[in-house]
């Protein structure tokens, strides 16, 4: 439902034949591979790469 | 989408296993396999997910360590910009604390409150371009008690031996059995307690009576498992708490470098964008110049006088008697918590090395006469601060001469103002430049 609600114009991409596609195209097959899992590696990196240094908050009631 | 994209192009990937693996025909011995694998002219070789997963972690580990280096160039370059600072990435990280300690040309004042009133010749502003040759880098904000400024100095480890730092006291953390937990969950960090209790530089008896202190704040360990186990298996100090810490100790040290690694980050983003200064950016000390003290004191006191005079605080209003509370006073004042905290500290200082400075802010004179406490029953928070100092082989600036000069606070409580500044600056200066004699160490004398 949401291939052809959704995005329409991208329908024939979900159709697309990707063994065709990559049939005797062995570097653009091994580069989309790569960027596949590249793409999971640094999503993660970017999800947990930054730390959290905040405390409980308190207010100083001395000024 | 791409995640569609991507996840087609996987069910048009070969196999991991060979395909002539699969099949229960056996391959006759001396025929070429009809594996992809074994295609000599390459045009049906389908690559493998491990190769590519591989090589996508290496770019991950390149970027990594560029992102390190990246990030470690930022807090050498811009440490001194971080100086004024309040950042949690400077207050509760652990990466510019130990580069500040790092440098020779840098001076670690560990603080609290009276860092953040913007007087006139406060030191962070008064040193920011290193007029005597170093630069102050002030670690502490709002709250900060012992226990606060042991777990910044605990975080630092190894950075800690030999090196100069200073301690200002706050008296009234001491004037009360217990100081307010809310200050120091509010200025804990998971990360600094995690590197202290990781460090090999502190012995384990210390360990287990900065852990015994810390669980009596759960918020501070709250989510944290790691922590929260360290703590109470390290409170403990049996046996089996040695073993299990030991089995866990190789995940508790990939936690840490995760933890590290984390901080650089925000180090580095927190100090993006800050203009570098040109006379501190070098690592090197300086030679720095002379300076008028007698004619900064002067500046200092006028300053000092045309704040007093836009105050709105009046003189205390008289609730007791003079002298009636002194009992109390005493009393509360030597069970006060501080002191065990702070003797934790003296500890840690005495382990590592360090040379430190501890410098007390005098009393409030006027504020504890009005609630009827005597000058001879303040005078017993000089003597126990003393006392301990001198325990410790630690040197003592306290400004007792201090505690009735109108000007030396901007306010009623322990933040101190343009004049107070300024002793503290001398006192800072002559550290620095091992010229605190043996005989200032009990107060300085008015110039």
């Amino acid at each position: 439902m949401w291939k052809s609600g959704w995005l329409p114009e991208l329908q024939p991409l979900f159709e697309m034949d990707f063994d065709e596609l990559f049939e005797g195209r062995p570097v653009l097959r091994r580069l989309a591979l790569f960027m596949y899992y590249a793409i999971i590696v640094f999503t993660l990196i970017l999800m947990y790469g930054r730390g959290d240094f905040s405390t409980p908050p308190f207010v100083y009631q001395e000024f | 989408m791409a995640l569609y994209v991507f996840g087609k192009l996987l069910q048009y990937s070969e196999p991991l296993v060979p395909q002539n693996m699969k099949t229960s025909e056996p391959v006759p011995l001396g025929v070429p396999s009809s594996s992809p694998i074994d295609d000599s002219q390459g045009t049906n070789r389908k690559p493998s997910h491990l190769a590519s997963l591989a090589l996508a972690l290496a770019a991950a580990t390149a970027a990594i360590f560029g992102g390190y280096h990246w990030a470690k160039d930022k807090e050498e370059r811009l440490l001194h910009s971080a100086a004024p600072e309040f950042c949690d990435a400077k207050l509760h990280g652990v990466a510019l604390i130990r580069e500040a300690l790092t440098r020779p040309d840098t001076l670690v004042f560990f603080g609290s409150s009276e860092l953040i009133p913007n007087v006139p010749l406060k030191g962070v502003d008064f040193f920011a371009e290193s007029p005597t040759g170093f630069s102050m880098f002030p670690v502490g904000k709002a709250g900060t008690s012992a226990l606060s400024v042991l777990q910044k100095l605990g975080c630092a480890g190894e950075e800690l031996v030999g090196k100069k730092v200073v301690l200002s006291l706050s008296p009234s953390f001491f004037q009360s059995e217990e100081v307010d937990s809310k200050y120091f969950e509010g200025n804990s960090s998971k990360l600094q307690l995690k590197e202290f209790f990781g460090s090999y530089r502190f012995s384990d008896s210390l360990k287990q009576d900065v852990a015994a202190q810390i669980l009596k704040y759960p918020k501070v360990f709250e989510g944290d498992w790691t922590l929260e186990f360290t703590l109470r298996r390290i409170a403990k100090g049996g046996q089996w708490d040695h073993f299990l810490l030991t089995m866990f100790e190789p995940y508790m040290a990939f936690d840490r470098a995760i933890g590290r690694m984390q901080d650089h980050v925000e180090a580095a983003f927190a100090l993006n964008g800050e203009p570098e200064v040109a006379a501190v950016s070098a690592f090197r000390p300086k030679r720095g110049r002379s300076l008028n003290w007698d004619e900064l004191f002067r500046t200092a006191e006028q300053q000092s006088k045309a704040l007093a005079s836009k105050s709105r605080n009046g003189a205390p209003v008289i609730v007791r008697s003079k002298g009636s509370w002194d009992k109390q006073f005493v009393a509360k004042m030597q069970k006060a918590q501080e002191w065990k905290d702070f003797e934790l500290v003296l500890r840690l200082l005495k382990e590592t090395g360090a040379r430190p400075l501890v410098i007390s802010m005098p009393l409030h004179a006027d504020v504890l006469e009005a609630q009827g406490v005597s000058e001879e029953a303040r005078m017993q928070y000089g003597a126990q601060l003393r006392e301990m100092t001198k325990k410790y082989n630690a040197p003592l600036v306290y400004f007792s001469d201090h505690e009735t000069d109108p000007v030396f606070f901007v306010d009623q409580h322990d933040h101190i103002g343009s004049k107070g500044w300024w002793f503290y600056n001398k006192v800072l200066d002559d550290f620095y430049h091992d010229r605190l004699g043996l005989n200032q160490v009990a107060h300085l004398p008015k110039p």
